[in-house]
């Protein structure tokens, strides 16, 4: 429900409590007129976060959001489009009449709009999560050629990653046949990187919690450009 | 940890807070229950009013304008100080229009609870908008 804080909409964004870089790339975002409510939630196991989130969703009932965001990447997690579809039902369940968004399913958006065909992924965990998730992309018909980890074996070692080593990362994983590179699993926050990386590479760089806002907003019809985080959230429409 | 109970009643001693006005948005009861406790610490509570919000989640709507008219209601001379409890009511972004209005300073918790959070954390910034306040580099002993 609009208010004196969010006249645009108010979101509640689900994060869980040891993420420490979600929050704050989120509200540097944050477009005028559109409020941020933070709902944490207990994640206690790596093997169940789709179970923690849904759990969660209910109580982000409170604040009479006008959408909700899952911003987690559930692709890393043994993922399949079966699973996301049981996940989004499962959320939608909760979610009531709330319109929500899914980080996996902005991701698979943001790169249908951006015409992507052959992709590089990096996600931060541990090879089984790139696994899952390099198999998801390719479900969905994307190819995948490149993929890397830099193997962290708990999200809470994520928060101090350097820039440096996400940079080489790309480096190692970057191909001339690549369309765009993509990040996924939001314990790492690279938002600010995005400009320079797209200059770098000279290919779109797409990050989780860039690419979910971004999916949010114009699920919400707001098409503000955010400006900062390189090509895709200038783009006024999500491609069909 | 800081306690926005704590942080209101260090935010009024550094201001030399003596004689105030209080206002908490929902009943009057509970702004009895504010002026007794502030009270309890010394500081002479003059005047306590309210919003008459029944339901928290009506909070929201209430504007600065609802806020002034509760504090003209029990402001007067021997009032140095006007203290807003009850943190679902954001004026923070009016604290200086209300100040302007009434001409002495107004504790507002949501800005008082960050200001002592970052002195407490030694950030000695002044946050300049909020008030006269956050421009304290110190909390008052």
């Amino acid at each position: 429900m609009p208010d004196r804080f969010g006249p645009r909409g108010v979101i509640a964004i689900l994060i869980p409590q040891q993420n420490s870089t979600q929050q704050p790339e989120y509200d540097a975002m944050r477009v005028p007129g559109v409020s941020h409510q933070i709902y944490r939630f207990v994640l206690e196991s790596q093997d169940d976060v789709a179970g923690a989130v849904l759990d969660a969703v209910p109580g982000t009932h409170g604040c009479w959001p006008d959408m909700i965001i899952g911003g987690n990447s559930l692709e890393m997690r043994d993922w399949s489009i079966d699973r996301q579809g049981w996940y989004s039902a499962e959320f939608a369940k909760r979610a009531g009449d709330v319109p929500f968004v899914l980080a996996t399913d902005a991701m698979a958006a943001a790169l249908r709009t951006l015409g992507a065909k052959r992709i590089a992924i990096w996600v931060p965990l541990y090879e089984q999560t790139l696994l899952s998730a390099k198999g998801y992309y390719e479900e969905l018909g994307f190819e995948v050629p490149y993929a890397g980890c830099l193997g962290v074996g708990h999200p809470v070692n994520s928060i101090n990653i350097g820039l440096g080593d996400v940079e080489a990362a790309f480096e190692e994983l970057d191909h001339d046949d690549v369309d765009v590179l993509v990040h996924i699993g939001a314990s790492i926050g690279i938002g600010d990187m995005i400009a320079h990386m797209e200059a770098k590479f000279g290919k779109p760089f797409l990050s989780v919690n860039q690419v979910t806002y971004w999916y949010a907003l114009r699920t919400m019809g707001i098409d503000d450009p955010i400006l900062g985080y390189g090509r895709l959230p200038t783009l006024p429409e999500v491609a069909a | 940890m800081v306690l926005a109970t704590d942080a209101t009643a260090a935010a009024l001693r550094t201001i030399g807070a003596r004689r105030i006005g209080v206002l908490s948005p929902m009943s009057p009861e509970y702004s009895r229950s504010v002026a007794d406790y502030y009270a309890s610490l010394g500081f002479e509570t003059l005047g306590a009013t309210s919003l008459m919000v029944e339901r928290s989640e009506n909070i929201i709507e209430k504007t600065v304008d609802d806020a002034i008219a509760a504090f003209e209601r029990i402001d007067r001379p021997e009032i140095d100080t006007l203290l807003h409890v009850g943190g679902a009511l954001g004026i923070v972004s009016h604290i200086e229009e209300i100040e302007a209005h009434f001409g002495k300073p107004l504790v507002s918790v949501n800005a008082a609870t960050y200001w002592y959070a970052l002195r407490e954390i030694g950030v000695d910034d002044a946050m300049p908008g909020f008030g006269g306040l956050l421009t304290h580099t110190e909390v008052a002993a």
